[in-house]
């Protein structure tokens, strides 16, 4: 009998083998991951979801199905299901936001364009000063329609 | 997912599945129908098996259950489809996308703020003193530069994006799974991002 048995050996009160399935993920310091996966799928079928995998995929493989265990354990009802949904809405939210920030950099560029152009003309147009003509010297009475000082 | 009840329509998917009569209140009947219901269930009884799959609704309320049965049906057929990771290499592909969207609105609020910064055109001219031909005045140059400066601006923040971008994913993964206190599947998500997504790079998790 291993002097160390692994989580899963433990849990299911058994000898713990040198080559078991389960030692390499399931290490004695950590029970819950264990018993999280045990509870949702079952310690036969975890094996055998391991076994089917190739070595280098299966710590992975472990991890995945105690995330989903636990996501399971969690929320019975939805699992990690509940997650994927949450993110859902987030993506929707973001590229709302997005689209909104979108038109609002649009218009600010559109209004920013128009400004330009308007101080473009307005610098563009020659000096006019209605009181002074070229040929007149002196200041335009309107009253009269004379140039005062001028005549 | 309705399917018969088991009384007289003839045996449910789960219990054609498992080759046994279907009693009058089976916990599968109304949830697996003989059609496609089997090619669900044999899913579930694979990857959950019957026996945990009937005690998990066994504790769920009544109204409740369809919605774990179509949820629990959406894992084990994703993890017959991807045996390594299942439904969860969906829940990192999103989770990338999320930090993606975010990086992408913090890029764009900062040139939304950048345009707010912008100066205003200038007063009109005061009374003028006699004619001189038209020129550039100090305020158009003014503007142009102000331009000039916003572009270097958002030229700085493109070659920062994708430092926040790795940022953010780390940081994200430790809001989602905070939970879990869990280091290895922090690991998990950057293997298996790093695996789909060629070119993405992380920076270590500060909680490993």
């Amino acid at each position: 009998m291993s002097s160390t048995r692994c989580a899963a050996c433990k849990h299911l009160r058994r000898r713990c083998p040198s080559d078991c399935i389960f030692s390499p993920y399931f290490p004695s310091d950590n029970p819950q991951r264990f018993a999280y996966v045990h509870k949702i799928y079952g310690a036969s079928n975890v094996a055998k979801i391991l076994q089917d995998l190739p070595v280098n995929r299966q710590s992975e493989a472990a991890d995945s199905l105690y995330y989903e265990a636990h996501c399971r354990i969690k929320d019975p009802i939805h699992g990690s299901v509940g997650i994927i949904t949450l993110l859902y809405q987030q993506i929707y939210n973001a590229q709302t936001q997005l689209s909104k920030i979108q038109a609002e950099i649009a218009v600010l560029s559109a209004n920013a364009q128009t400004e330009s152009k308007y101080q473009q003309q307005v610098e563009h147009m020659p000096n006019f000063d209605a009181n002074l003509l070229p040929q007149q010297k002196g200041v335009y009475d309107p009253s009269t329609w004379l140039y005062q000082n001028g005549l | 997912m309705s399917g018969p009840n088991g009384s007289g329509g003839g045996p449910c998917g789960a219990c054609k599945f498992l080759r046994r009569k279907c009693v009058k209140g089976c916990i599968f009947a109304p949830y697996f129908d003989s059609d496609q219901g089997t090619t669900h269930f044999a899913a579930v009884h694979k990857v959950f098996g019957a026996s945990n799959a009937s005690k998990m609704l066994l504790r769920i309320p009544p109204h409740k259950r369809l919605d774990a049965v179509v949820t629990l049906c959406y894992e084990a057929l994703a993890r017959v489809r991807d045996p390594v990771y299942g439904c969860v290499g969906h829940i990192f592909t999103l989770q990338q996308q999320v930090v993606n969207l975010q990086a992408e609105l913090a890029y764009i609020q900062a040139r939304i703020s950048t345009l707010h910064r912008l100066p205003l055109p200038p007063p009109p001219p005061p009374p003028p003193p006699p004619p001189q031909p038209p020129s550039l005045s100090s305020s158009n140059v003014q503007s142009s530069s102000g331009f000039v400066s916003s572009s270097n601006i958002m030229t700085h923040f493109d070659t920062s994006q994708s430092e926040e971008a790795s940022t953010e994913m780390a940081s994200f993964c430790n809001a989602v799974d905070q939970e879990l206190e869990d280091g290895d599947l922090q690991s998990l998500a950057r293997d298996y991002v790093s695996r789909c997504l060629n070119g993405v790079k992380f920076r270590p998790s500060t909680s490993q």
